[in-house]
């Protein structure tokens, strides 16, 4: 069998052409029947972002939009992507990193966020989570007696939300790809938790004041693609893993399972988050009806008297830290607007 | 016969797959990957799945669904 192959060994790495110029292809998009050199696939990464952000009303002049970056390929794809977007469309996008205090990890991360922000040229707000509260992640959550991944996911949505919430922001936009979502939403059927589920469109609702809604950019966007965008256009990307990240979750499983089957129908994962798109609004209608108040402590929104975080960092630290978060991000955000009024 | 050399990323764990032609869809196929979750660069380009590789060569392999 050898004999015959020889001929195609000696054609190693031949590349095929780009299907929209002649340049040579770097990514093959099969549910598009496409292969794309580095320019035509960006731009088609980009105009899927586009049709997204159109469709959620964010490509307007003045919007302003909190982009969360952890370093990982995601959260940098989207920031670049959206960093293009905003010169073309005139929103504002500010980059928002939280040092989660987690060793080398978030060493790393910070390095690449850094770099990231610089090459982009896109305004990013780092928030030391130790200098701010005294207690890194982990040991919040040991002092909390909560699992570590339940506190870092806590302390980001609410310092993401308390930093839309100063910036008057009109969402924090979130790095989850369609994988991320198909995962997420699966998962929400399989514990029947249809609020949960009614909340995995490309954008949530804002609560004037306390909550800003979330914004998905890379609603549409493969992970593949995504960590391909990143790969093909030299991002300053954190390759490595959490270390608190668990073995095996229930959303790695399910995203090799529509991998399989994407492998054998492709699109299959497209189709799906755009009809669960289409269907959110049934979804939101069989959701329980949540009310929602501000934290005593904070102001922020709180499902009770007080909200996740007070209740969290109180059992931690025998006082509750929202209002000291909430004056430290007040601070930083009013540097930024100094340097935006200098000449 | 072609022996590649696959370094798995996150991981950096490194692989020998024997393929017998060498060619991109094999060497994933014999990772045990779904081909969706994985992109394979060689000399720091991505490679499409009919690309063929010399016996020897070495190539990344970055898992997609890790991280984030």
């Amino acid at each position: 069998m050898g004999q015959w192959l020889t001929p195609m060994l000696r054609r190693a790495v031949a590349r095929a052409k780009c299907s929209k110029c002649e340049r040579p292809a770097v990514a093959e998009i099969r549910y598009a029947r496409l292969r794309l050199c580095r320019e035509h696939f960006n731009e088609f990464m980009e105009k899927k972002v586009e049709r997204v952000l159109r469709r959620v009303g964010v490509l307007q002049k003045g919007r302003i939009v909190v982009a969360a970056v952890s370093g990982g390929k995601d959260s940098s794809t989207m920031l670049a992507i959206l960093s293009k977007l905003s010169k073309k469309y005139g929103f504002r996008v500010i980059g928002v990193h939280i040092v989660l205090g987690i060793r080398e990890y978030s060493e790393k991360s910070l390095e690449k966020i850094q770099q990231l922000c610089r090459e982009l040229r896109v305004e990013c707000l780092v928030i030391d989570l130790e200098r701010v509260i005294g207690f890194t992640v982990p040991e919040l959550a040991r002092r909390a007696k909560r699992p570590t991944c339940s506190v870092c996911g806590l302390v980001k949505r609410y310092i993401l939300n308390a930093v839309g919430v100063e910036l008057g922001a009109d969402y924090v936009a979130l790095g989850h790809n369609t994988d991320d979502i198909i995962a997420y939403s699966i998962k929400s059927f399989i514990n029947h938790d249809i609020t949960q589920l009614a909340k995995f469109g490309p954008s949530t609702e804002t609560i004037k004041g306390v909550a800003i809604g979330r914004l998905r950019p890379l609603f549409e966007v493969y992970e593949r693609e995504s960590l391909l965008y990143a790969l093909v256009n030299k991002l300053p990307i954190v390759i490595d893993e959490c270390p608190f990240r668990p073995r095996s979750p229930m959303e790695d499983k399910i995203k090799e399972f529509m991998n399989s089957l994407e492998d054998d129908h492709p699109g299959i994962k497209l189709a799906f988050v755009r009809r669960l798109e289409k269907r959110l609004g049934f979804y939101k209608s069989l959701a329980e009806s949540q009310k929602y108040g501000r934290c005593k402590y904070c102001g922020l929104l709180s499902a009770g008297d007080v909200c996740s975080f007070c209740r969290v960092t109180e059992k931690a630290a025998g006082k509750p830290l929202g209002p000291l978060v909430r004056s430290e991000i007040r601070r930083l955000v009013a540097s930024i607007r100094e340097r935006s009024k200098a000449p | 016969m072609a022996r590649i050399r696959v370094r798995i990323l996150p991981s950096n764990i490194t692989r020998e797959v024997e393929t017998e032609t060498g060619c991109v869809s094999e060497i994933i196929r014999r990772l045990g990957f779904p081909r969706e979750s994985i992109v394979l660069l060689y000399k720091g380009e991505p490679l499409l799945d009919d690309m063929c590789l010399e016996d020897g060569a070495v190539v990344d392999a970055y898992v997609a669904t890790s991280g984030g």
